[in-house]
């Protein structure tokens, strides 16, 4: 019996090692897409997602420059501003995505503070829905952890939420390294995310803006602390949206946010269905920076922010 | 807790250790708490059942004395059937009423897992009790091992008290050849499973799902793919269910012998779910007055051995209609096989060549492969609809130009892979066929390369469950029923 147990012991021992090897290959050159085909998770490294989509932002914020305005935001913020960047140049243009989440928003904020000396203003510019963007376990991973993860700045929020985040997501896989092996590795991603997905369940927020109140108030006190003014502004809507951004109202007027910004809600811009391709961003026709700064133009037409912003 | 869930590539080996560790008479007991524990994992509620179905059948075994004994039989049959009808049918048949009589008949019934295995199990052994093959087992703890038995309780292999009973009481101990061919067996069933099996349920389901997509000659192809399916899923966890039992000692029956290489229907049920077959044969078939009186009386218990069968699979009017195809198929045969050896003698036909029992195979495998189409549709509608389009929308040309292949939801290269693991069991079936062991000339080979082979074995097995993971693998077909 023992030789037949060290026998499998041994086995065992060679086939970890096997599977290391795999695993190493899976992370990086010519091994990288074989892995990804024959274990069938090709997708996963597909698509500019995740940390790849996020962490340029994270590098743009961190270069010192000349820029003294920050704009963040979600993805339709992203949608229509990012083409305006190449033209403002004092502006820092950052519109990423909603699953971030407040707590990714914020660290962008702090980070951009951080390596900027002369900051006037911060621009938070979000669909009403991106407040109540909580940890989720189908895209809070690859978007509010690993990013940030990866880049050290997952510190830089208050260890509540790291126990929150920690909760949804597992410490181990918030560590630094750990984070770089799964966003590296297409079947590391295919592995831990559909975990994910299966046995954990995503951060239930005690009331609808709770992650929003904490990481807004925060990004407001970091204004205050180094006299920079903040706005916070909608992102157009879709008309069929009215109803349910109304229902919002009554629980956002409770909110710490609606101390500090009580019109945001009220300034939603509705825009025909029509203009929007999947509900949310524009598409077709309406897809077209004209049309994005003709929505912007009305938006922002109240700030200061219009003298800065060119257009042309 | 299924045989490749995380979960059981750690309860196995704990279950193996401590087996082993602990003083032969403590064995059968741990392997019970073991066996619970695994059943438990799927549903506690159901456990219930399984420990109830174990008393009653455990205490009617023990009455069974004197004159009182067949009405003790009759009443451990009745009590048990009831329960299984009742769990496995009572959905179906609630649903059937309220269909005739126009009223709301929203009852939901989960029927326990492997209940349609145990069960059978567990009334052939008081049957035997009463036919007095065996003796009453008066140690609850090994017979309540031998009924929840937990390699075999999802899906068999249907035990009898003669076999698996037996090496209860008699006990195993360590062997290392057992032990090093269990594990052999569970990683071959693992193949079968995850890169045959497994690969070919999404295509079936996506195929059967959008059927109205396709042309006839796809679906034939697709319904072929089946046949690999079920024989791959259901063969495949046999060979891990007779592993894992043979790692702790035991033997457990053979449920395959190579059912594709099958010269008639006959034969095919000799080789296809052996010990359903068997059970059905001798409790059913045989009691009913098997071909001991006359032919026509032969010919109705041969019809009523398969609805039974087809009925015990599931509780669908298409399960009765591919029982009903079996027994078709069973006394079409008989009739008319005076009436083949006549035209055979009369044309000079060599029947002991290779090509003639091609043939046979060929005819075989294409009246098993009509009746899965029964077995795996949704409905007998879909069935028929799918048998329509086979015959009358057959467009070989038109499948061939579009490549319809290619829009089964596979790459090229997965179709090559697939069909060269078709082509590995396919040899080690021919190769089992002829008699020869491939784990005795394995054996005979140099260390390197064996340790090679299975690591590389492995390794490929490992990858494609990497490779399914995440997608709705398809759970065994066969723990459904």
């Amino acid at each position: 019996m023992r030789t037949f147990y060290k026998k499998v012991v041994l086995f065992v021992v060679l086939l970890g090692g096997l599977c290391i090897a795999v695993e190493l290959m899976s992370l990086d050159g010519f091994g990288r897409s074989i892995v990804a085909e024959y274990t069938g998770s090709e997708e996963y490294i597909a698509e500019n997602v995740g940390a790849a989509e996020i962490m340029p932002y994270i590098e743009k914020v961190r270069q010192k420059d000349e820029t003294t305005i920050l704009i963040l935001g979600d993805s339709v913020c992203n949608q229509m501003l990012d083409p305006l960047q190449p033209l403002n140049e004092d502006v820092c243009i950052a519109g990423t995505n909603s699953a971030i989440s407040l707590t990714g928003q914020y660290i962008l904020a702090k980070e951009y503070v951080t390596n900027h000396a002369n900051v006037s203003d911060i621009y938070l510019f979000f669909r009403p829905d991106s407040l109540n963007v909580t940890f989720t376990t189908t895209w809070g991973y690859q978007y509010a952890v690993m990013p940030f993860a990866e880049t050290d700045t997952l510190s830089l929020l208050d260890a509540d939420t790291i126990a929150k985040m920690k909760a949804v997501y597992g410490g181990f896989f918030m560590k630094k390294s750990i984070a770089g092996m799964i966003d590296r590795s297409a079947i590391n991603r295919k592995i831990y995310l559909n975990m994910l997905n299966r046995y954990s369940t995503e951060y239930t927020q005690s009331y609808g803006y709770e992650i929003a109140d904490r990481y807004v108030e925060k990004i407001y006190d970091l204004c205050k602390e180094n006299g920079i003014q903040l706005h916070m502004l909608s992102c157009p809507v879709a008309e069929s949206e009215r109803n349910s951004v109304e229902l919002k109202k009554s629980a956002y007027e409770k909110s710490w946010l609606y101390t500090v910004f009580p019109d945001f809600l009220e300034n939603v811009l509705y825009v025909e269905d029509v203009e929007f391709g999947d509900g949310v961003h524009f598409g077709g026709e309406y897809a077209t920076s004209e049309h994005y700064n003709e929505k912007l133009k009305i938006i922002f037409g109240d700030t200061d922010l219009m003298d800065v912003l060119k257009f042309e | 807790m299924s045989f490749y869930s995380i979960g059981f590539v750690l309860f196995f080996p704990f279950v193996v250790l401590v087996y082993y560790a602990m003083p032969k008479k403590y064995q059968n007991g741990w392997l019970l708490i073991g066996s619970y524990f695994f059943y438990a994992c799927w549903s506690v509620k159901h456990t219930v059942i399984l420990f109830l179905v174990t008393m009653l059948t455990y205490i009617s075994a023990r009455a069974m004395q004197g004159k009182w004994k067949k009405l003790v039989l009759s009443g451990c049959l009745i009590a048990n059937l009831s329960v299984l009808l009742f769990l496995k049918y009572g959905q179906y048949g609630a649903g059937i009423l309220g269909k005739i009589f126009h009223y709301d008949a929203q009852i939901s019934i989960a029927v326990p897992i492997g209940l349609s295995f145990y069960m059978l199990q567990a009334l052939g052994y008081v049957i035997d009790v009463y036919r007095q093959k065996t003796v009453p087992e008066k140690n609850f703890v090994r017979y309540a091992l031998f009924v929840s038995f937990f390699p075999t309780i999802l899906s068999g292999p249907i035990e009898r008290s003669t076999h698996l009973l037996k090496q209860i009481q008699e006990g195993t101990s360590f062997s290392y050849a057992k032990a090093k061919r269990g594990l052999i067996l569970i990683v071959y069933g693992f193949f079968e499973k995850v890169l045959i099996a497994d690969r070919i349920a999404a295509i079936v389901d996506y195929t059967y799902e959008n059927h109205m997509e396709y042309s006839g000659v796809t679906i034939l192809f697709v319904v072929i793919l089946y046949a690999i399916q079920i024989y791959t899923d259901f063969a495949g966890y046999s060979n891990m269910a007779f592993g894992i039992a043979q790692v702790f000692g035991f033997e457990v029956i053979i449920n395959f012998k190579q059912p594709y290489f099958a010269l008639n229907i006959r034969d095919f049920w000799k080789r296809w779910h052996i010990s359903l077959s068997k059970w059905l044969q001798d409790y059913v078939y045989i009691p009913l007055g098997g071909n001991r009186k006359g032919k026509v009386r032969t010919y109705c218990n041969l019809m009523l051995t398969f609805l039974v069968s087809g009925m015990w699979h599931g509780n669908g009017f298409k399960y009765f209609v591919w029982g009903g195809l079996h027994g078709i198929y069973q006394v079409a045969g008989r009739i008319t096989e005076k009436s083949r050896n006549t035209v055979k003698g009369k044309l000079h036909i060599n029947t002991d060549c290779w090509s003639y029992r091609l043939f046979q195979r060929v005819i075989t495998f294409a009246m098993v492969d009509f009746a899965w189409i029964f077995f795996s549709a949704g409905s007998f509608f879909d069935a028929i609809e799918l048998i329509r389009k086979i015959f009358f929308r057959f467009n070989l040309l038109g499948a061939i130009y579009v490549k319809e292949y290619l829009l089964l939801g596979m790459e090229e290269s997965r179709w090559v892979l697939l069909f060269l693991y078709i082509a590995v069991v396919g040899i080690i079936d021919k190769l089992h066929e002829e008699k020869i062991s491939i784990l005795a000339w394995f054996e005979k080979q140099n260390v390197l390369f064996r340790w090679g082979v299975y690591l590389m074995g492995v390794l490929v097995i490992l990858i494609g469950t990497l490779y399914n993971f995440g997608t709705e693998s398809a759970s065994f077909i066969y723990t459904r029923f």
